[in-house]
Formats: structure tokens, sequence, C-alpha cells
């Protein structure tokens, strides 16, 4: 028996001893292999849509895995599909297959699966179109641009018994998972009061109009969103604007970071079936910060001095701080040292959120971020937006999922789509 | 200077200087802002729009005594004024579509067939969300005299998409009229509608229809909860698409239907390994797990990941004995999550199996023991535990202080502090190691007291855990002490 190198082992894999999680899936990449070892037959055949910048990371971890095999790519912007198909052929030996028009894609009786990496106003249209064609989906975030897409989203994923994983991955990151189950256990006493960090984005504009690229479908690209003049840094993606920074195609920094953090909060409270009921825009009657609050009166900051973190649980009898790249504290310090009890509430262990996706259309589970929990947290996402476009606060019903008590706020449960675009059942 | 910043000085500068143009409405504060839509500068275009939203915001607010009815009032008296800007017409009537009342839906009606492309679309999307009024007529008026069946069917879907039962027969009447462009979309506005009227009159299409058409209403008759039984299992037997097949079965298996079974057993038989994954998931939730037991046999390691996923629907000891089985299986996947399945559902039998996975080499195998390790209910692993602390065998002493770092079983900072104490220095540094991850500001202070008193090589071993760990979760004050060793 070689203890002390076991020992050694499971920690240098779980970066941190109290985290302990298991691939059931171990991709070649993983295991430092340099081809593919599971037969074709058995290996997920994947289709990759939306090939721009959030692509790029998620297409290397497919080319490599073990288990997947991309076989087709698709984007409006075709130039990007030709840079993705080189990179298919350096990573997986050839080059695939090429779509401008994702349907074309999906019409593919041999895709098993698909990673959807558009901009969020098409997230939506095309995950509920895979799921008709008996496709699973890995979406990025936040799940949809709306709370009504959502809500049908969730409901053709169950009908088709579809497997959908959102691409919230901080539920794969051991501290995040470490500091949600202390929370959940009562380690730090009743919470409070939660602060997240979300950044800003400039407000957004109106730039002059230009020519369209050759090589990129407008129309297309801009789908069920209002038509506006072309300029390259309107649809450009840009993790410190670009497409991000209009209402148009998201929900701005709620949508952006609030579907990473407002996500881990709703873990942490144990509400991924429901949600809060009461939102507060910035500004509104001298508020310094955004933010929204529970029946139970937890509230949730934008903002918020997180004392250099990305979440800030406050609880009655102390506080759990927490980040990525697995950067947790405690108060008191020690805290983050507890080993729970067999008796306290354990959480869904993931380590790494692609492959838990891989692992779940495998056991035809429920992912970590399935689509329920996907649809919960992008609410709270477009709830934050709806009420700073409006400066007004907005009350909630997660029971109903509904806004209650405003007739006009109401109205953006859903947006209008531009023809022929229409809205998806 | 950010250049939003310089946007809103330089547009609070044009609007004091621009005064106003339209004296219908100067004193207004919603002329002010479609002033500045006149600016040639984009941007600031764009600041009045954020504008134009806060005011129709603040005017529809619930505080508002009539406050639709107003705005709706004044945006169309700008929209129809010929001197306002085009950039402000657009916006107003998008506005128009979450504030707009039924007075709006005349002039809209007239702008959406009008020959501004963006500002029809606009309107047509405004006519598509304001309820009441008479946009229907106006609707199939504008279908009459479409020109061409693209925007023929952009003009239906919008009247489907208003969702009215008096709209009824008008979509029943299409949809056997063999317009196949009327008829599609009279299929989809009828699942709109979702009356049982409606839903009779696309099960009767349905088995008349074919290619396109068909496909529309299997899809959406697969939707609504009011299509019999019988037509969800002849979908089942026949779906025109495949998907659809396992849809139907997900939605025979709800209802109970009384050919459930046989349509199951037909699955799972099937050469289909979509639909058969599909029939497995079923049968294990809906209380017919007897069907896949026999096939375990035979199972592929996909299928068993299945079988691993839902095996709380083995009662008792059938869920540990699959589990343990599966383990055999060979494929690690298939390992992998048969071990975290004996987290919950192992007893005695698993205990010597999880320790032999922890202690051995596959390193995804040992973190998948662990997980077990850490979370398995009652009694038989703190047992084992405990026989390895009292065990003769160094190894065996050694290994139960390991898994003390997963789990948490009574007396065990208690049991740590007695092998730091203890004569073998090799298991005083893997309590050190155990203590490393689960101490606490007390259990520090502990190690601090007994390093003071300590002579080398212990107390160097403890000094330097200390520095360690204390740093990280130590108070100021125990650092300080820690740092003076």
């Amino acid at each position: 028996m070689k203890k002390i190198s076991r020992r050694s082992a499971l920690k240098t894999s779980l970066a941190g001893a109290a985290a302990i999680s298991a691939p059931m899936i171990v991709p070649s990449s993983v295991l430092g292999l340099g081809g593919k070892n599971t037969s074709p037959n058995s290996r997920i055949n994947v289709g990759l849509i939306g090939n721009g910048k959030i692509m790029a990371g998620h297409r290397p971890y497919h080319l490599a895995a073990d288990e997947v095999q991309v076989v087709a790519l698709s984007d409006v912007k075709t130039w990007m599909l030709d840079e993705a198909n080189t990179q298919a052929k350096k990573i997986q030996g050839e080059k695939v297959d090429t779509y401008e028009f994702y349907e074309d894609l999906l019409a593919r009786d041999d895709i098993d699966a698909v990673v959807i990496g558009t901009p969020d106003h098409w997230h939506a249209k095309i995950a509920i179109d895979a799921f008709k064609a008996g496709k699973d989906v890995y979406v990025e975030k936040p799940m949809t641009l709306t709370i009504e897409e959502g809500k049908i989203m969730r409901a053709t994923c169950a009908r088709y018994g579809r497997v959908l994983q959102v691409g919230s991955q901080q539920r794969s990151e051991w501290a995040f998972r470490k500091a949600a189950e202390l929370v959940r256990n009562g380690y730090i006493g009743k919470v409070h009061t939660i602060a997240a960090r979300l950044g800003n984005f400039a407000p957004p504009t109106q730039y002059p109009e230009t020519p369209i690229p050759e090589g990129l479908n407008y129309d297309r690209w801009l789908g069920p969103a209002p038509w506006e003049p072309y300029n390259e840094l309107r649809i450009k993606g840009d993790y410190g604007g670009g497409w991000r920074r209009f209402w148009d195609y998201g929900s701005r920094k709620n949508g952006d970071w609030g579907a990473h953090h407002y996500d881990i909060i709703q873990w942490a409270l144990g509400m991924d079936e429901s949600g809060p009921t009461h939102f507060v825009p910035k500004g509104y009657e001298g508020e310094e910060y955004q933010y929204f609050t529970y029946a139970d009166g937890t509230k949730v900051i934008r903002g918020y001095d997180g004392l250099g973190h990305m979440i800030r649980f406050i609880g009655e009898e102390g506080e759990v701080r927490v980040s990525r790249g697995g950067k947790i504290d405690t108060t008191p310090a020690s805290l983050k040292n507890a080993v729970l009890k067999t008796t306290d509430q354990r959480l869904y262990v993931s380590n790494d959120h692609r492959l838990d996706w891989l692992n779940s259309i495998r056991s035809r589970s429920q992912s970590i971020c399935h689509v329920g929990i996907g649809h919960r947290t992008a609410t709270i996402c477009h709830l934050s937006g709806i009420s700073e476009r409006l400066g007004r606060p907005i009350d909630w019903d997660p029971k109903t999922e509904h806004i209650v008590g405003d007739e006009r706020a109401a109205m953006w449960e859903t947006r209008p789509r531009r023809a022929p675009y229409h809205q998806v059942v | 200077m950010k250049r939003y910043t310089r946007c809103l000085l330089y547009s609070v500068l044009v609007l004091g200087f621009q005064g106003t143009s339209w004296p219908n409405h100067h004193e207004d504060k919603l002329a002010g802002i479609i002033d500045r839509f006149s600016n040639e500068d984009t941007a600031l275009q764009y600041e009045a729009r954020r504008e134009l939203a806060s005011y129709v915001a603040d005017g529809t607010a619930p505080s508002q005594v009539n406050g639709a009815e107003k705005v709706t009032k004044e945006l169309l008296a700008y929209i129809k004024d010929a001197k306002v800007p085009h950039e402000a017409k657009k916006y107003m009537v998008r506005d128009l579509a979450r504030v707009g009342t039924a007075a709006a839906i005349a002039p809209l009606s007239k702008i959406m067939t009008g020959s501004d492309g963006l500002l029809a679309e606009a309107a047509r999307q405004a006519l598509e969300q304001i309820q009441g009024g008479n946009a229907s007529s106006a609707l199939k008026k504008a279908i009459d005299n479409a020109k061409d069946d693209d925007q023929r069917r952009v003009y239906i879907r919008t009247l489907a998409n208003r969702a009215e039962q008096v709209n009824a027969g008008y979509f029943k009447r299409g949809l056997k009229s063999g317009d196949a462009v009327l008829a599609h979309e009279s299929a989809l506005a009828l699942a709109l509608l979702r009356d049982a009227q409606s839903v009779k009159a696309m099960e009767a299409a349905y088995h008349s229809s074919s290619g396109e058409l068909k496909i529309v209403l299997e899809n959406e008759l697969l939707r609504l909860g009011g299509t019999s039984d019988k037509l969800v299992v002849e979908i089942q037997q026949n779906a025109v698409v495949a998907s659809n097949k396992q849809a139907a079965l997900v939605r025979v298996m709800s209802s109970g239907h009384g050919e459930s079974t046989d349509l199951l057993k037909a699955a799972l038989s099937s050469a289909d390994s979509a639909l058969r994954a599909t029939a497995i998931r079923l049968a294990l939730t809906h209380g017919k797990q007897s069907l896949v037991r026999n096939m375990v046999d035979s199972l592929s390691s996909d299928e068993w990941r299945i079988v691993l996923n839902a095996l709380f629907s083995f009662a008792g000891k059938g869920a540990e004995d699959l589990a343990l089985k599966a383990i055999e299986e060979g494929d690690v996947g298939v390992q992998i999550q048969a071990l975290r399945a004996l987290a919950i559902y192992g007893g005695n039998r698993s205990v010597d199996v999880l320790l032999g996975y922890y202690s051995g080499k596959d390193k995804a195998l040992q973190q998948a023991a662990a997980y077990a390790i850490e979370r398995m209910p009652g009694t038989p692993l703190n047992n084992r535990m405990n026989k390895l602390l009292k065990s003769e065998s160094e190894d065996d002493l050694a290994l139960g202080i390991e898994l003390l770092a997963h789990r948490d079983i009574p007396n065990a900072k208690g049991r740590l502090f007695k092998f730091i104490n203890g004569e073998s220095s090799k298991l005083a540094t893997e309590a050190l190691k155990t203590l490393s991850t689960t101490a606490n500001e007390e259990d520090l202070y502990k190690l601090l007291f007994l390093a003071r008193r300590s002579e080398d090589p212990l107390k160097k071993t403890i000094t330097g855990m200390l520095k360690k760990v204390a740093s990280e979760i130590g108070s100021l004050e125990l650092q300080a002490k820690v740092a003076a060793l």
C-alpha cells in the first residue's frame, strides 16, 4: 500500500483535501494521453454552435476529450468556422463539417449533443430545437434572454427527456461547493446578508452604421432581437463589453456575472426550485446598491464590499467568503477546515463542469446545473435587469413565476421577437 | 473622461442650446427628449433613447393613474408627427409593445402595412403584444393583402400569437384549407389556444396530414395536455421524428396508460439505443424495475450508468447488490459511479470494497471511494475505522488516521492527539497531516502547547505544520505565538 502517494494524489487532484470528487469519464487529455482511446461507436458525437470567444474554451476540451467526437461546427460568422476547423484538424486529426445555419447541424442523425456558445438571445431557440431533434445540450449562461423562454425550455427538456447543462460552471469548483455546504448546514448560523460582485459595463450606446462584412449573416446574428445598424463593436465577443453591453442580447452584468454568482447563492440557500421575491434597483430612493430579498428577509446586495472575494455570505454566527481559483475564507478562519458530518446535507459533487455534462448524457441523469436550476438563476438575472431598466422595485412570486402588482413590468417577462424569428414553443 | 460621460455632458449642452422644435408640445418633457434624437451623433441619440425609456417606465408605473393610457396617447401623437425624427419613432413604436393600450391598435395597424419596413416590423411586434381592441380584423385584412407568402406567414403568426379564442374558427378552417402556409401556421395557432376543440381539430388533421404539417402537429400534440392517450400511443409507435417516440413514451408512462407496460417492454428491446435508454430510465422511475433487473446481464456500460443513477428504485439490499455487481463490470466510468452509489446504498459488504479501492493505485477510483467514505451513513464504516485505529499493524493504523481526514467519527481529534503523542514518529506525522486539514483554533493551541513541550524531531514536525496552518486559519494572536516558537 503506497499510502503517502495516495494522500498526495488525492490532495493534488482535488485542490483541497476537503473536496472529494470523482469523474466518471476520464478524458484522454486529463490522463495525458495523446489520442482518442474510446472506440468511435461509443463516443458522444458533439456539434458546436456559435464558435466565438466563449467556444474557444469549450472547443479544445471537446476536441481532446476521449469520449467525445466533435463532428460539426456552426456559426453565422463564417470566418470563425475556418479558424475553428483549423483547430479541429490540429487536435482531432481531421476537419469536420461546417454550417452557417444551426438547423442543418441539428438535422444530422449522427449528432448526440450540442454545445451552444452563441449570444444569449439565441440560446433558447437553438436549445429547444435541439431537444426536439433528440439532442442533449450544454448552453452557455445565462440560459435564456427572457423568463418566458426559460419556462418553455424547462417544459420542452422534460418532454423530450433530454440532458441540459448550463455553463454556470462555478458549481463545479470545490470552493464554491464547500461554501454552499457550510451555508446550507448552518455553520455560520442564519444567513441574513449576501454580497456579490458583478462589476459594470459601460451603458449601451448606438454606434454609427458601417458596412456588413462579407461572410457575416447579420440578419441571422440579430435573429429575434430588434434591427439595429451594423457595427462591429455591437456584435463583438468581448468580456469587457461588445454585445454583452446591450440589453437587446442579454441582461448585461446581471446576466453575465449574475448567472455565476446568483447561481451559487441559490445553491447555498437551497432555493434552486424557488427564488427571491423583491428586487430593488440601484438609485431607487437613494439606494446605494441594487439588491433583492428572499421571502425570509435574506438580502442579496450587488457590489457591496466582498472583502476581496466574489461572494460574501454573512450569517449570525460567522461568514464565508469565496472566489474562483479555490479561494475561500471564513470567520472564524478554521471553519473552512470543518469536516462535514455524515448527517449534514451534502451537495452534488462535480469538479469538471463539461465532464459532468458528458457523464449525465451517459447516465441520463440531471446534471449539476440542469435546466430547472438554470431557469431559476436566469430568472433572477432577468428580474434584476427589468427592475434596473424600469428604475423601480418589482415583486416576484416564485411559485406562480410571475411579476405581481405591476402589469407593465410583467410585460417584460417576455420580449417581442422580430419576424421571422417568432416565439419558440 | 469616458466616452459615455462625455456624451452625457454634451447632450445636456445640446439640449440647452437647441431649445424645442415642437410647438405643440414644447412644454412637455417628452418633447425635449425627442429633440435630442435629432442629434447627428448616434451615441447622443441613444442617450435620448434611454431617457425615453425612463419616461415611458415612469409614466406607466403602478402609482400612475391611467398611466398607460396617457403615455400611449402621447407616443401616438408624436409618432404621427412628420417632423419627429425617424429614430425617435422607432423607439416609441417599440415601447408601445409593452405599454400600449387598445387605442394604439388602429394606428399601429396602419404603420404595420406602411412602406417603412423598420417601423412596420416594430408595429407588428406591438400588435402581437397589445391585448384587447380589434387587432384581429386588421391582421386578417393584412393577411389577405400580403405581398407574398413570407409576409403572409408573418401576419398569420402575429394573429396566432395573440392567442385569442375568437379566432379559433379561422384557424380550424385554415388547418383544413389545403393552403400550406395557412395550414402550418394554423396548427401552431390552435396549439397556442389549447382548448379542447382546437386539440380535437389538430388530432383530426394529424391523421390526414403528411410531410412538414404532420411533423408540426406531432410536436404540438405532444406538447398539449389535452391530447388523447390514444393519439399519444399512436405517435409513440409511428412517430415521423425519432425523438418524438421517446417523448411519447415519457408521456405514456406519466399518464399510466393501459398499454404503457407493453410499450415499455417493446422499447426496452428496441434497436434504437436512445429509445432503449429512455425506456430503462422510465422503467426504473415508474415502478417497473423488475423489467430492468431481468436485463442486468446484458446491459451495456451506458445502460449500467442509467441503472446506477436510479438505484433508489431497488429497495433494501437490491441496490447495494447491483452497485457491487456494477463495480465488477470493469468499465471505469461504471465503477466510479457505482462506488459513489455506495455512499447512499452501501452496507457491511461495501466497506472492504471501498477501503480496497481507496488504497488502490487508480486515482479516479480512489477519489470515488473517498467520496463514499465521507458520506456513507450508519455504523459499518465507523466500526471498521475503529478497528483500523486499534490494529496492531502500522499500515492499518496509518490508513485509519488518514480516513479521519474524510470522516468525522466520535473522538476523532482525541485519537489524533494520542498518535501525535505516541511512540511512532510515522503515525505522529500521519496524524499531523490529517489535523492539518481538520484542525480548528483550539486544536492549534493544543499543538502549540505540545510543540513547546516536545523535543526534535517531533517539535520540528509540529512547528512546521503549525506555521503553515496557523497562517491560513489561525487568529493573529496564535500566529504571533507560532512565529515565536
